[in-house]
Protein backbone atom coordinates (compact mmCIF):
# COMPACT_ATOMS: atom_id res chain seq x y z
CA UNK A 1 0.00 0.00 0.00
CA UNK A 2 2.74 2.52 0.83
CA UNK A 3 4.77 1.35 -2.03
CA UNK A 4 1.58 2.01 -4.29
CA UNK A 5 0.90 5.67 -3.10
CA UNK A 6 5.26 6.16 -2.99
CA UNK A 7 4.89 5.11 -6.88
CA UNK A 8 2.12 7.55 -7.26
CA UNK A 9 4.14 10.23 -5.85
CA UNK A 10 7.05 10.05 -7.71
CA UNK A 11 4.68 9.32 -11.06
CA UNK A 12 2.80 12.73 -9.95
CA UNK A 13 6.29 14.29 -9.68
CA UNK A 14 7.73 13.32 -13.22
CA UNK A 15 4.13 14.30 -14.81
CA UNK A 16 4.60 17.98 -12.94
CA UNK A 17 8.33 18.27 -13.80
CA UNK A 18 7.44 17.49 -17.47
CA UNK A 19 4.28 19.69 -17.43
CA UNK A 20 6.68 22.59 -15.89
CA UNK A 21 9.26 21.94 -18.43
CA UNK A 22 6.28 22.43 -21.39
CA UNK A 23 4.83 25.27 -20.30
CA UNK A 24 8.03 27.21 -19.80
CA UNK A 25 9.74 26.09 -22.89
CA UNK A 26 6.33 27.11 -24.28
CA UNK A 27 6.70 31.02 -22.24
CA UNK A 28 9.77 30.67 -23.74
CA UNK A 29 8.69 30.47 -27.31
CA UNK A 30 5.94 33.33 -26.87
CA UNK A 31 8.18 35.97 -25.47
CA UNK A 32 11.52 35.52 -26.86
CA UNK A 33 10.18 33.59 -30.34
CA UNK A 34 12.56 31.07 -29.93
CA UNK A 35 12.45 27.48 -28.43
CA UNK A 36 15.54 25.67 -26.70
CA UNK A 37 15.27 22.01 -25.79
CA UNK A 38 18.03 19.01 -25.62
CA UNK A 39 17.79 15.91 -26.62
CA UNK A 40 19.69 12.81 -25.86
CA UNK A 41 22.25 15.78 -23.99
CA UNK A 42 22.36 17.97 -27.28
CA UNK A 43 20.57 21.23 -26.92
CA UNK A 44 19.16 22.75 -29.80
CA UNK A 45 16.88 25.71 -30.69
CA UNK A 46 14.52 26.72 -32.97
CA UNK A 47 13.83 30.49 -33.75
CA UNK A 48 11.43 32.60 -35.62
CA UNK A 49 12.42 33.01 -39.17
CA UNK A 50 13.21 35.96 -40.61
CA UNK A 51 11.80 37.69 -43.53
CA UNK A 52 15.14 36.76 -45.44
CA UNK A 53 14.55 32.88 -44.28
CA UNK A 54 10.54 33.14 -45.37
CA UNK A 55 11.16 34.70 -48.93
CA UNK A 56 14.47 31.98 -49.23
CA UNK A 57 11.13 29.46 -48.11
CA UNK A 58 9.04 30.81 -50.97
CA UNK A 59 11.23 30.37 -53.69
CA UNK A 60 11.88 26.80 -52.52
CA UNK A 61 8.12 26.19 -52.34
CA UNK A 62 7.36 27.95 -56.10
CA UNK A 63 10.40 25.44 -57.41
CA UNK A 64 9.01 22.43 -55.71
CA UNK A 65 5.46 23.25 -56.48
CA UNK A 66 6.04 23.58 -60.14
CA UNK A 67 8.43 20.33 -60.07
CA UNK A 68 5.53 18.35 -58.91
CA UNK A 69 3.09 19.76 -60.80
CA UNK A 70 4.90 18.20 -63.61
CA UNK A 71 4.60 14.76 -62.07
CA UNK A 72 1.29 13.06 -63.31
CA UNK A 73 2.00 10.53 -60.76
CA UNK A 74 1.26 12.81 -58.19
CA UNK A 75 -2.40 13.73 -58.00
CA UNK A 76 -4.50 17.23 -56.82
CA UNK A 77 -6.63 17.18 -53.66
CA UNK A 78 -9.19 17.07 -56.10
CA UNK A 79 -8.09 14.56 -58.29
CA UNK A 80 -7.78 12.51 -54.99
CA UNK A 81 -11.35 13.63 -53.75
CA UNK A 82 -12.71 12.16 -57.16
CA UNK A 83 -11.25 8.84 -57.22
CA UNK A 84 -12.44 8.44 -53.10
CA UNK A 85 -16.08 9.32 -54.53
CA UNK A 86 -15.98 6.70 -56.88
CA UNK A 87 -14.15 3.62 -54.22
CA UNK A 88 -17.46 4.98 -52.06
CA UNK A 89 -15.56 7.35 -49.98
CA UNK A 90 -16.99 10.75 -50.04
CA UNK A 91 -14.72 13.43 -48.28
CA UNK A 92 -17.10 15.85 -49.15
CA UNK A 93 -19.79 14.09 -47.03
CA UNK A 94 -17.34 13.53 -43.99
CA UNK A 95 -17.27 17.72 -43.98
CA UNK A 96 -20.83 18.11 -44.02
CA UNK A 97 -21.07 16.01 -41.66
CA UNK A 98 -18.55 17.50 -39.63
CA UNK A 99 -20.21 21.03 -40.21
CA UNK A 100 -23.54 19.27 -38.44
CA UNK A 101 -21.47 17.95 -35.40
CA UNK A 102 -20.31 21.93 -34.96
CA UNK A 103 -23.95 23.03 -35.17
CA UNK A 104 -24.67 20.28 -32.39
CA UNK A 105 -21.98 21.03 -30.34
CA UNK A 106 -22.85 24.36 -30.16
CA UNK A 107 -26.34 24.26 -28.94
CA UNK A 108 -25.04 21.95 -26.50
CA UNK A 109 -22.28 24.53 -25.28
CA UNK A 110 -24.95 27.01 -25.17
CA UNK A 111 -27.15 24.79 -23.02
CA UNK A 112 -24.26 24.04 -20.60
CA UNK A 113 -22.81 27.92 -20.85
CA UNK A 114 -26.31 28.85 -19.37
CA UNK A 115 -26.61 26.19 -16.47
CA UNK A 116 -23.19 27.30 -15.19
CA UNK A 117 -24.70 30.70 -15.23
CA UNK A 118 -27.34 29.59 -13.57
CA UNK A 119 -26.17 27.45 -11.26
CA UNK A 120 -27.94 24.81 -13.06
CA UNK A 121 -28.13 21.01 -11.33
CA UNK A 122 -24.61 19.13 -11.28
CA UNK A 123 -26.31 15.64 -13.14
CA UNK A 124 -27.56 17.94 -16.24
CA UNK A 125 -24.23 19.96 -16.15
CA UNK A 126 -22.31 16.34 -16.40
CA UNK A 127 -24.98 15.20 -19.65
CA UNK A 128 -23.73 18.35 -21.39
CA UNK A 129 -20.24 18.29 -20.81
CA UNK A 130 -20.67 14.38 -22.07
CA UNK A 131 -22.12 15.18 -24.65
CA UNK A 132 -19.88 17.92 -26.05
CA UNK A 133 -16.55 15.12 -25.50
CA UNK A 134 -18.61 13.08 -27.40
CA UNK A 135 -18.98 14.99 -30.13
CA UNK A 136 -15.71 16.59 -30.49
CA UNK A 137 -14.45 12.95 -30.16
CA UNK A 138 -16.64 12.19 -33.99
CA UNK A 139 -15.28 15.26 -35.08
CA UNK A 140 -11.60 14.84 -34.41
CA UNK A 141 -11.70 11.07 -36.24
CA UNK A 142 -13.45 12.79 -39.03
CA UNK A 143 -10.22 15.76 -39.25
CA UNK A 144 -7.47 12.76 -38.72
CA UNK A 145 -9.18 10.38 -41.46
CA UNK A 146 -9.81 13.20 -43.85
CA UNK A 147 -5.86 14.17 -43.08
CA UNK A 148 -5.14 10.78 -43.33
CA UNK A 149 -7.01 10.22 -46.97
CA UNK A 150 -5.49 12.91 -48.48
CA UNK A 151 -1.77 12.92 -47.03
CA UNK A 152 -0.94 12.04 -50.63
CA UNK A 153 -2.11 14.81 -52.48
CA UNK A 154 0.23 17.37 -53.49
CA UNK A 155 -1.19 20.22 -51.42
CA UNK A 156 0.15 17.68 -48.45
CA UNK A 157 3.05 16.96 -49.76
CA UNK A 158 3.83 20.26 -50.79
CA UNK A 159 3.45 21.55 -47.04
CA UNK A 160 5.27 18.49 -45.69
CA UNK A 161 8.09 19.36 -47.96
CA UNK A 162 7.83 23.38 -47.08
CA UNK A 163 7.39 22.99 -43.76
CA UNK A 164 10.90 20.36 -43.34
CA UNK A 165 12.86 22.70 -45.19
CA UNK A 166 11.82 26.11 -43.29
CA UNK A 167 12.75 24.01 -40.08
CA UNK A 168 15.99 23.12 -41.95
CA UNK A 169 16.86 27.02 -41.91
CA UNK A 170 15.80 27.95 -38.23
CA UNK A 171 17.11 24.71 -36.27
CA UNK A 172 20.46 25.58 -34.17
CA UNK A 173 22.45 23.32 -31.94
CA UNK A 174 25.12 24.80 -29.21
CA UNK A 175 28.66 23.80 -29.71
CA UNK A 176 30.56 24.81 -26.47
CA UNK A 177 29.30 28.68 -26.33
CA UNK A 178 28.12 29.15 -29.56
CA UNK A 179 24.75 28.40 -31.53
CA UNK A 180 25.48 27.04 -35.10
CA UNK A 181 23.24 25.90 -37.54
CA UNK A 182 22.10 22.34 -37.20
CA UNK A 183 21.72 21.51 -41.04
CA UNK A 184 23.79 23.73 -44.00
CA UNK A 185 21.67 22.46 -46.84
CA UNK A 186 18.56 20.43 -47.36
CA UNK A 187 20.45 16.99 -48.10
CA UNK A 188 21.89 17.30 -44.89
CA UNK A 189 18.61 17.17 -43.07
CA UNK A 190 17.68 14.14 -45.76
CA UNK A 191 20.65 12.07 -44.33
CA UNK A 192 19.86 13.12 -40.79
CA UNK A 193 17.71 10.60 -38.57
CA UNK A 194 14.10 10.30 -38.73
CA UNK A 195 13.64 10.28 -35.13
CA UNK A 196 16.12 13.09 -34.79
CA UNK A 197 14.27 15.01 -37.47
CA UNK A 198 10.91 14.38 -36.04
CA UNK A 199 11.46 15.47 -32.53
CA UNK A 200 13.26 18.87 -33.73
CA UNK A 201 9.96 18.84 -35.88
CA UNK A 202 7.65 18.47 -33.69
CA UNK A 203 8.64 21.26 -31.14
CA UNK A 204 9.97 23.39 -34.16
CA UNK A 205 5.57 23.35 -35.09
CA UNK A 206 5.35 25.64 -31.67
CA UNK A 207 7.37 28.46 -32.82
CA UNK A 208 6.67 28.12 -37.05
CA UNK A 209 2.51 27.87 -36.40
CA UNK A 210 1.02 29.37 -39.42
CA UNK A 211 4.66 30.81 -40.68
CA UNK A 212 4.30 29.26 -43.78
CA UNK A 213 0.89 28.93 -46.70
CA UNK A 214 0.83 26.67 -48.90
CA UNK A 215 -2.34 27.57 -50.44
CA UNK A 216 -1.20 27.38 -54.06
CA UNK B 1 1.54 15.36 -30.27
CA UNK B 2 2.33 18.55 -28.12
CA UNK B 3 -1.55 19.84 -27.58
CA UNK B 4 0.01 23.91 -28.01
CA UNK B 5 -3.29 25.55 -27.74
CA UNK B 6 -4.36 23.43 -24.29
CA UNK B 7 -0.73 24.57 -22.45
CA UNK B 8 -1.29 27.89 -23.86
CA UNK B 9 -4.40 28.31 -21.87
CA UNK B 10 -2.88 27.02 -18.84
CA UNK B 11 -0.49 29.78 -19.30
CA UNK B 12 -2.80 32.47 -19.91
CA UNK B 13 -4.95 31.60 -16.98
CA UNK B 14 -1.82 31.56 -14.26
CA UNK B 15 -1.97 34.09 -11.66
CA UNK B 16 1.17 35.67 -13.16
CA UNK B 17 0.12 36.42 -16.26
CA UNK B 18 -3.53 37.55 -15.28
CA UNK B 19 -1.89 39.57 -13.11
CA UNK B 20 0.69 40.90 -15.93
CA UNK B 21 -2.53 41.38 -18.08
CA UNK B 22 -4.65 43.43 -15.17
CA UNK B 23 -1.10 45.57 -14.75
CA UNK B 24 -1.41 46.54 -18.44
CA UNK B 25 -4.78 47.83 -18.70
CA UNK B 26 -3.28 51.10 -17.25
CA UNK B 27 0.04 51.42 -18.12
CA UNK B 28 1.97 50.43 -21.03
CA UNK B 29 3.70 46.91 -20.90
CA UNK B 30 5.66 44.83 -23.20
CA UNK B 31 4.62 41.13 -22.81
CA UNK B 32 7.27 40.33 -25.97
CA UNK B 33 10.76 40.82 -27.28
CA UNK B 34 9.19 42.39 -30.32
CA UNK B 35 6.62 44.96 -30.10
CA UNK B 36 5.16 44.92 -33.32
CA UNK B 37 4.53 42.21 -35.74
CA UNK B 38 3.13 39.81 -33.34
CA UNK B 39 3.25 35.58 -34.22
CA UNK B 40 -0.26 34.11 -34.58
CA UNK B 41 1.05 32.13 -31.48
CA UNK B 42 1.65 35.03 -29.66
CA UNK B 43 -1.83 36.80 -31.15
CA UNK B 44 -3.71 33.38 -29.72
CA UNK B 45 -2.01 34.03 -26.21
CA UNK B 46 -3.46 37.74 -25.93
CA UNK B 47 -6.65 36.19 -26.92
CA UNK B 48 -6.91 33.75 -24.11
CA UNK B 49 -5.03 36.29 -21.96
CA UNK B 50 -8.26 38.45 -22.22
CA UNK B 51 -10.51 35.70 -22.32
CA UNK B 52 -9.51 34.57 -18.78
CA UNK B 53 -9.49 38.32 -17.73
CA UNK B 54 -12.72 38.81 -18.30
CA UNK B 55 -13.58 35.05 -16.79
CA UNK B 56 -12.27 36.13 -13.42
CA UNK B 57 -14.54 39.42 -13.27
CA UNK B 58 -17.56 37.81 -14.09
CA UNK B 59 -16.64 35.06 -11.52
CA UNK B 60 -16.01 37.89 -9.19
CA UNK B 61 -19.08 39.36 -10.09
CA UNK B 62 -20.86 36.46 -9.19
CA UNK B 63 -22.11 35.97 -12.87
CA UNK B 64 -20.89 32.46 -13.28
CA UNK B 65 -19.49 29.46 -10.76
CA UNK B 66 -15.78 29.25 -10.11
CA UNK B 67 -16.26 25.76 -11.35
CA UNK B 68 -16.29 27.05 -14.74
CA UNK B 69 -12.02 26.95 -14.72
CA UNK B 70 -12.42 23.29 -13.43
CA UNK B 71 -12.08 22.43 -17.76
CA UNK B 72 -11.98 23.57 -21.13
CA UNK B 73 -15.25 21.85 -22.01
CA UNK B 74 -16.81 24.26 -18.95
CA UNK B 75 -14.84 27.44 -20.27
CA UNK B 76 -15.86 27.06 -24.20
CA UNK B 77 -19.45 26.57 -23.06
CA UNK B 78 -19.36 29.47 -20.48
CA UNK B 79 -17.75 31.74 -23.26
CA UNK B 80 -20.03 30.52 -26.51
CA UNK B 81 -23.40 31.18 -24.14
CA UNK B 82 -22.07 34.34 -23.06
CA UNK B 83 -21.10 35.67 -26.65
CA UNK B 84 -24.60 34.53 -27.95
CA UNK B 85 -26.30 35.94 -24.46
CA UNK B 86 -24.50 39.48 -25.23
CA UNK B 87 -25.21 39.60 -28.57
CA UNK B 88 -28.62 39.20 -27.77
CA UNK B 89 -29.17 41.49 -25.01
CA UNK B 90 -27.22 43.90 -27.29
CA UNK B 91 -29.68 43.71 -30.89
CA UNK B 92 -32.11 46.81 -31.42
CA UNK B 93 -35.22 45.67 -31.04
CA UNK B 94 -37.34 46.89 -34.14
CA UNK B 95 -40.11 49.25 -33.71
CA UNK B 96 -43.37 47.50 -32.97
CA UNK B 97 -45.87 47.77 -35.95
CA UNK B 98 -49.08 50.01 -34.66
CA UNK B 99 -51.84 48.18 -35.60
CA UNK B 100 -54.78 49.63 -37.52
CA UNK B 101 -57.73 49.45 -36.37
CA UNK B 102 -60.19 47.39 -38.45
CA UNK B 103 -61.91 49.79 -39.86
CA UNK B 104 -58.89 52.03 -40.70
CA UNK B 105 -57.53 48.53 -42.83
CA UNK B 106 -60.89 47.87 -44.68
CA UNK B 107 -61.40 51.50 -45.90
CA UNK B 108 -60.82 52.15 -49.14
CA UNK B 109 -57.05 54.04 -50.16
CA UNK B 110 -56.92 56.16 -53.30
CA UNK B 111 -53.48 57.36 -54.10
CA UNK B 112 -53.50 60.75 -55.85
CA UNK B 113 -50.72 61.12 -58.47
CA UNK B 114 -51.63 64.71 -58.53
CA UNK B 115 -52.35 66.60 -55.58
CA UNK B 116 -56.00 66.92 -55.60
CA UNK B 117 -57.56 70.53 -57.03
CA UNK B 118 -59.93 72.32 -54.55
Amino acid sequence: MEDQSKEKKIQETLESIKENINIDMLEEAIVDNELVFPIDGVEYKVIKPSWGEKTQVQEFQVKKYLEMLKDKNIPLEQDLRKTYKERGIDIDEMEKRNRVLEKEKQDAQYKLGELLAKSGIEQDIQIFKNQIIDLQNEQLEILVRKASLLSLSLESQLFNYVYSYLTMLVTYKKEGENWVRLWKTYDDMKAATDELVNKIAAKASVVLRDEINTKA
Amino acid sequence: MLDVEGLLRKLAKTERWQTIFAFSRDSKINFFKNQYKYTSLQILFLNYLSLYYVLNMDISAGDVDKMVLDNTTYEDAYFWYKSKKDKKDTTPKKPEKKVQAVDDVNKTQWVFKNPIKE
